[in-house]
């Protein structure tokens, strides 16, 4: 026998234990922080975000006319030129670049950045409660569906699939419909048939299955993993174990769910809004304001193109940054959306076009 | 098949040594780009093996041995590995292969056996379609009849019987052992000069890893085969070996023929190996476990012993080991049975009764399906009884549920096999070391001081409070699991493998500390184990009493030492039998 290199018994320098406390959470930042297109794309999001919360600034200071002021008998100077704000044959005015109708004027003589940026606001309002409603609703019932299996996950399950079993925009419509007629009356929760929280119920309730099943499938295999028989052994109840160790588990996938709840959330506003089962005029939204603008195009084509980019912008922002998200926080993950069905955005954005 | 006439080269001048050497692997270097930067798998790795000789590849669990396999194979080169170095499979060069030449050598030059049999075959179809489609693969001119005729033969070579039937099999209709038969059959099919086993046999039952090994010896001895064997088991490796490499952080620390390095190893961590896989002493009887009294059949109690123990007219199986009043926990008759597919019923628990004193190591051992798991976690009420009874401290607790569980739950804790699944992966120690403590409403100041003491009493230190269980070696995680179960301040451990996946000098540091705490418990409170495990060496050295379980029932209880020293069933001697041991330990030391 042969002892080879006595000497070299220690193991390769890289080999040394990682600095303690190394937690998923920040093994996942440094992976995000690396990647420069998700951190641009969620900088361009942040962007829309903090450019129609500052909607009243712009209004106030700037253009000095609210969403609604109607100047359709006004005039304006352009390049020393006086400009009917709506011309007598009822087209609009363009782009000035000036402070007032930045963007130009709408059918009824408003001003199409202030309404744009008041829009913004409504729709991202909708989008981040009716995200908030997904995420809710389907954390509750994905987990106790997966946790507590049986007549729990068969009850929840069935109503999880009656939502699946319509598409997305379909659904949203008949509830729209339905409720925007005479609102909506739970006894405790009254929500008028002009209110914000309308849409984004419908919104949020739509898109639970397609978080509350993945869920409820993590859940049914971690509840078999042996970390939580060692709580049980210790004498820890139900609920317990699902706050402490189970739901811990599920946060990564929770986290990764809202951009893109929040993204699909925007999109199915504005189909929603754009077929008037969403927000109600004269409440501007990017939606109602693509539907209006569509009926002067080609005449007005700014009128369409400024909610239209601005959804554009806004989704695919958030979109990308939740992809970078994603892949950050669970690299193994990238198939598993395909899996899930989501509706892609590109296919119901170009729904919204073609519509 | 024969040397350097397969080439088409004439022989050259070298030595008959040269001539014999089937693969020659040169100072080969693997390493992988992870996020922590380069990590050097392999590094500087030279060896080769001759035709016909068994050479074993020993190390523990990351020592880069797994790697030198698949490297060999050309499978390291999808993972991104960087490779240098020179490998040689007679005259052709691996590393400078492309990925075409590999498809061609492996299989038909070189074939390889993994672990785990279920996850290496395809589970929708037959065996020998899986076998005759590899000849096929390689023999364009045989036709699917020949090769199935083939299959058959091949599988009747590696050790299966009734072949031509078995042919028809879906892997899942085959025992774990069959199916490591399929994939030698399968790795045989071309006749390739080169095997490469990557521990084929540690997913077996003892029974079965010595049939295997005998088949494997069997095979070098009818061919010319070289095999590479790569193993972790020093057992395994003097069962079959020629010559040993013995390798550690991805460099060889020493080679040598078997039978020196067994005997007579020359560098230290071969030596510390060694010493980590000599059976421990067995235990001496303790002073404050009841007295071993022999069964009394008749006695008060003893009629629960002596029904339904399996073998008639043998003595009753249960040992009335303890004073009644100092049985913790006791098992009667107890019965488990599962519903099947098509309202078959499977009996997992065939009327089992045990008792386990207080301060008493039982061991439970048996081969995987003997129903160990579903005893302990019937024992511990994570899986209901179908019949029988389950006493703690006195108490009925075959039925209770919830609160009525609670100082039950207390007392009696687990420890898992899995250190990896059974801590949850997004909480820090600390946090799964206080999910015990408060339980026992300690004050929320106390917590931080009392983990770090559990920590201290299971040889971690403070430092480790912070990290996530990623984070811990499989034997520090395995540690955790320990102090976790102790917060509770139990009065029992039910220990579920719980050294079966650590390498064997972990594994003697964790036996050592379970010894060590229930020493140290002794005077105040006695702490109990129930140890269950496949490994009879593990159960040897820390049980005071032992229990075989086979299909369901206990076929024999009885003090740790005179069941090894004079087995009484046919199974725990066939058992014993197959236990490997390193040269130097026969029987005798038992």
């Amino acid at each position: 026998m042969t002892p080879l290199r006595p000497g070299m018994r220690s193991p390769p320098a890289t080999k040394g234990p990682p600095p303690a406390g190394r937690g998923p959470w920040r093994l996942a930042w440094r992976r995000l922080a690396r990647s420069r297109a998700t951190l641009a794309f969620g900088g361009l999001f942040l962007a829309v975000v903090v450019l129609c919360l500052l909607a009243p600034v712009y209004a106030h200071d700037i253009a000095h006319t609210g969403p609604n002021d109607n100047h359709i008998t006004e005039t304006v100077k352009v390049g020393g030129k006086t400009l009917e704000v709506v011309s007598p044959t009822g087209v609009p005015i363009g782009p000035t670049w000036h402070s007032r109708f930045f963007l130009g004027a709408d059918a009824n003589g408003r001003d199409v950045a202030v309404r744009l940026l008041y829009g913004g606001r409504n729709s991202l309002e909708i989008g981040a409660i009716a995200t908030l409603i997904t995420m809710l609703l389907a954390v509750l019932i994905g987990t106790s569906a997966g946790y507590f299996r049986g007549v729990t996950d068969g009850v929840l399950s069935r109503l999880l699939d009656v939502i699946w079993a319509f598409p997305p925009i379909l659904l949203g419509v008949a509830l729209g419909v339905a409720l925007a007629v005479g609102g909506l009356d739970l006894g405790v929760v009254k929500l008028h048939s002009g209110s914000l929280l309308l849409p984004a119920l419908i919104v949020g309730v739509v898109f639970v299955p397609y978080v509350a099943r993945p869920l409820r499938g993590q859940v049914l295999s971690l509840r078999r993993r042996e970390f939580v028989d060692a709580a049980r052994v210790q004498g820890r109840g139900h609920l317990r174990i699902l706050a402490e160790e189970i739901l811990p588990n599920l946060t990564s996938t929770i986290v990764v769910f809202i951009p893109l709840m929040l993204a699909n959330a925007i999109l199915l506003e504005a189909g929603l809004s754009y077929l008037g089962a969403g927000v109600q005029d004269p409440n501007p939204s990017w939606g109602t304001m693509l539907a209006e603008g569509i009926r002067l195009t080609p005449g007005a084509i700014h009128l369409v193109l400024a909610p239209g980019l601005m959804l554009v912008v806004a989704v695919l922002g958030v979109n990308v940054f939740g992809d970078g998200l994603r892949d950050a926080l669970d690299p193994r993950a990238g198939q598993r959306a395909i899996a899930m069905r989501l509706p892609r955005p590109t296919t119901a954005g170009a729904a919204v076009e073609e519509a | 098949m024969s040397d350097a006439s397969v080439s088409g080269e004439a022989p050259r001048a070298d030595t008959a040594a040269r001539a014999a050497e089937l693969l020659d692997v040169a100072n080969l270097r693997v390493s992988f780009d992870t996020e922590a930067g380069e990590v050097r798998a392999v590094d500087g790795v030279s060896f080769a093996v001759r035709r016909g000789e068994v050479l074993a590849l020993v190390g523990e669990s990351g020592s880069g041995k797994s790697t030198i396999g698949l490297t060999l194979m050309g499978l390291t080169r999808r993972l991104g590995a960087r490779m240098s170095g020179a490998v040689r499979l007679e005259e052709e060069d691996l590393l400078g292969a492309s990925e075409r030449e590999l498809q061609a050598l492996r299989g038909r030059r070189m074939a390889m056996v993994f672990q785990d049999p279920i996850s290496s075959l395809n589970p929708v179809q037959r065996v020998g379609w899986q076998i005759s489609e590899q000849i096929r693969a390689h023999q364009p001119l045989v036709n699917g009849a020949q090769a199935l005729e083939q299959a058959v033969e091949l599988m009747d070579r590696a050790g299966i019987a009734d072949a031509r039937s078995r042919v028809r099999a879906y892997p899942h209709e085959l025992s774990g052992g069959m199916r490591q038969r399929v994939m030698i059959a399968m790795a045989l099919s071309c006749e390739p000069g080169l095997l490469i086993a990557d521990e084929p046999t540690t997913a077996l039952d003892v029974t079965t890893q010595a049939q295997i090994l005998a088949q494997l010896r069997e095979l070098r001895e009818r061919t010319e085969m070289g095999i590479l064997f790569i193993t972790h088991d020093l057992g395994v490796v003097a069962e079959l070996a020629d010559r040993i490499l013995v390798m550690r952080g991805g460099q060889l620390v020493e080679q040598g023929e078997a039978d020196a390095i067994l005997q007579a190893p020359a560098h230290p961590y071969t030596q510390s190996l060694l010493a980590a896989y000599a059976p421990r002493p067995v235990r001496s009887p303790r002073a404050w476990v009841g007295p071993q009294s022999s069964i009394t059949p008749g006695a008060a109690g003893g009629s629960h012993y002596s029904t339904g123990l399996g073998i008639a007219g043998e003595a009753p199986l249960e040992e009335r080991a303890q004073l009644q009043g100092r049985a913790l926990l006791q098992a009667r008759e107890l019965s488990v049975t599962f519903r099947g597919s098509r309202r078959t019923r499977v009996q997992v628990l065939d009327s089992v009764s045990l008792t386990l004193g207080e301060g008493e190591t039982l061991g439970v051992v048996g081969e995987s399906g003997a129903g160990k798991t579903t005893l302990i976690r019937c024992l511990i009420r994570l899986t209901d009884a179908s019949s029988g009874t389950i006493h703690f401290r006195g108490q009925d607790i075959t039925k209770a549920k919830g609160r009525q569980l609670t100082p039950v739950r207390r007392d009696l804790q687990m420890v898992f096999q899995d250190s990896h699944a059974s801590l949850n992966p997004r909480r820090r120690v600390e946090w799964i070391l206080q999910t015990g403590l408060r339980l026992r409403e300690v004050p929320h100041a106390q917590w931080r001081e009392r983990a770090t003491e559990l920590l201290e009493r299971v040889g971690l230190r403070a430092e480790h409070l912070e990290r996530y269980p990623h984070e811990l070696s499989g034997g520090e995680r395995q540690r955790v699991g320990i102090a976790r179960a102790l917060s509770c301040d139990p009065r029992a451990l039910v220990l579920d493998e719980p050294v079966s996946s650590l390498d064997a000098t972990v594994r003697a540091q964790v036996l050592d500390l379970l010894v060590r705490l229930q020493e140290e418990g002794a005077p105040t409170r006695p702490l109990s184990y129930l140890l269950v495990s496949h490994d009879l060496m593990v159960v040897r050295g820390v049980s005071d009493r032992v229990a075989v379980m086979r299909n369901g029932k206990v076929v024999e209880v009885g003090p740790t030492e005179e069941l090894f020293r004079a087995p009484q069933h046919e199974y725990t001697q066939a058992l014993l039998a197959a236990c490997l041991k390193l040269p130097g330990q026969v029987r005798s030391a038992v």
